[in-house]
């Protein structure tokens, strides 16, 4: 099963899954690649962009933070928001300690209840044992040998 | 690091465009997005210092299309070029899979380009890489202008990897997608996580 799919069967066990309506959910790879998206749509082009700026953004706060004496790794969050949009940014859960939880909202009467449930959605969904989608193995290469005819094929749009 | 999906057939790669500053790793993937169809490439994300100065990262994510029912996706990342921003390019390598070495092939610049790659290979060491283990491609970029160094000495004092290297001018496009080109065929290469038959 997908790793989308799973959290889509996830979160419906979710006792404030109304929260959904209001709200993006990304999960993101360390390297700030989109794995699965929830909730309220958005592009695909938005979304990339996304998992790209605040994985870079959580990378530059978490050095930052080393900056400063007695620094407590336990539950970083990384938040910017107005009154009404924003987003957070939860750290890895223990079972998926690879797997970013970013939470976008827009036009919202009360974000001080999504920071609260986002951190109870991120525990609940932490419960899903993440498989990164590379059920592969790490000494086998994947495609061997690529050709220049492949190469070729691929970069067919810029006549090279 | 590359991540291969294979639920969803797809793989996705991430390349950094290294060098020093002012030496045109902005300019290559601009020419990269121009010259790309709109289905192809995502939104092309540049944080920059008033004065278009690359204060963080430059970001562009490509879909190239299937190599052998794989969707590939690349996703090039440009560091800041500029001395004080070490930091940054620490961070911008942190799971890098490929990395093109865009040299400024001007003859005063030979100084700037090597500082920079020493550095390269300090912030991969710091974080455990091994430079001569990372799919690499060196650019000589500007090959337009008058005084430049022979492709000859930048492959002597730089390219101490026999690296597959490109001539350039980046500004005109020309090399651009040749050396995309290379750094993307050695990624695929290189990527593990097949499936044992």
């Amino acid at each position: 099963m997908s790793v989308e799919k799973k959290l889509i069967e996830k979160i419906k066990s979710f006792s404030h899954i109304d929260l959904l309506e209001s709200i993006s959910i990304l999960a993101l790879s360390v390297e700030g690649q989109v794995l699965g998206h929830l909730g309220k749509k958005l592009s695909h082009n938005k979304m990339q962009s996304m998992g790209a700026l605040l994985v870079g953004l959580w990378q530059a706060s978490d050095t930052l933070t080393d900056l400063i004496e007695n620094k407590d790794d336990e539950d970083l969050k990384l938040s910017f928001q107005s009154s009404s949009s924003g987003y957070y940014l939860l750290s890895p859960g223990h079972n998926n300690p690879k797997v970013f939880w970013a939470f976008i909202f827009e036009g919202v009467i009360n974000p001080g209840k999504i920071k609260v449930l986002s951190q109870k959605l991120r525990d609940h969904m932490d419960e899903v044992v993440y498989l990164s989608g590379n059920a592969g193995n790490e000494s086998v290469e994947l495609f061997n040998n690529v050709t220049d005819e492949e190469m070729d094929k691929l970069f067919s749009f810029a006549g090279v | 690091m590359s991540f291969v999906n294979h639920n969803k057939k797809e793989v996705n790669c991430k390349i950094v465009y290294y060098g020093p500053g002012l030496g045109g790793k902005t300019t290559n993937i601009q020419h990269v997005y121009k010259k790309t169809a709109g289905e192809a490439k995502g939104n092309m994300i540049k944080l920059n210092t008033e004065n278009e100065r690359t204060l963080f990262f430059d970001f562009l994510p490509l879909e190239l299309g299937e190599i052998r029912g794989y969707k590939t996706r690349f996703h090039l990342y440009t560091v800041p070029g500029q001395v004080f921003y070490e930091a940054s390019r620490k961070l911008v390598l942190r799971a890098v899979d490929g990395l093109v070495f865009v040299a400024d092939s001007q003859l005063e610049k030979m100084e700037a380009n090597i500082e920079s790659l020493q550095g390269l290979e300090k912030n991969l060491a710091d974080q455990g890489y091994d430079i001569s283990k990372i799919p690499l491609v060196f650019q000589w970029n500007k090959r337009d202008l008058p005084n430049v160094s022979a492709p000859e000495d930048l492959e002597r004092r730089l390219n101490k990897w026999g690296a597959p290297s490109f001539c350039a001018n980046a500004v005109d496009g020309e090399g651009v997608f040749e050396t995309l080109k290379e750094v993307s065929k050695l990624v695929l290469m290189n990527l593990k996580g097949g499936l044992v038959e």
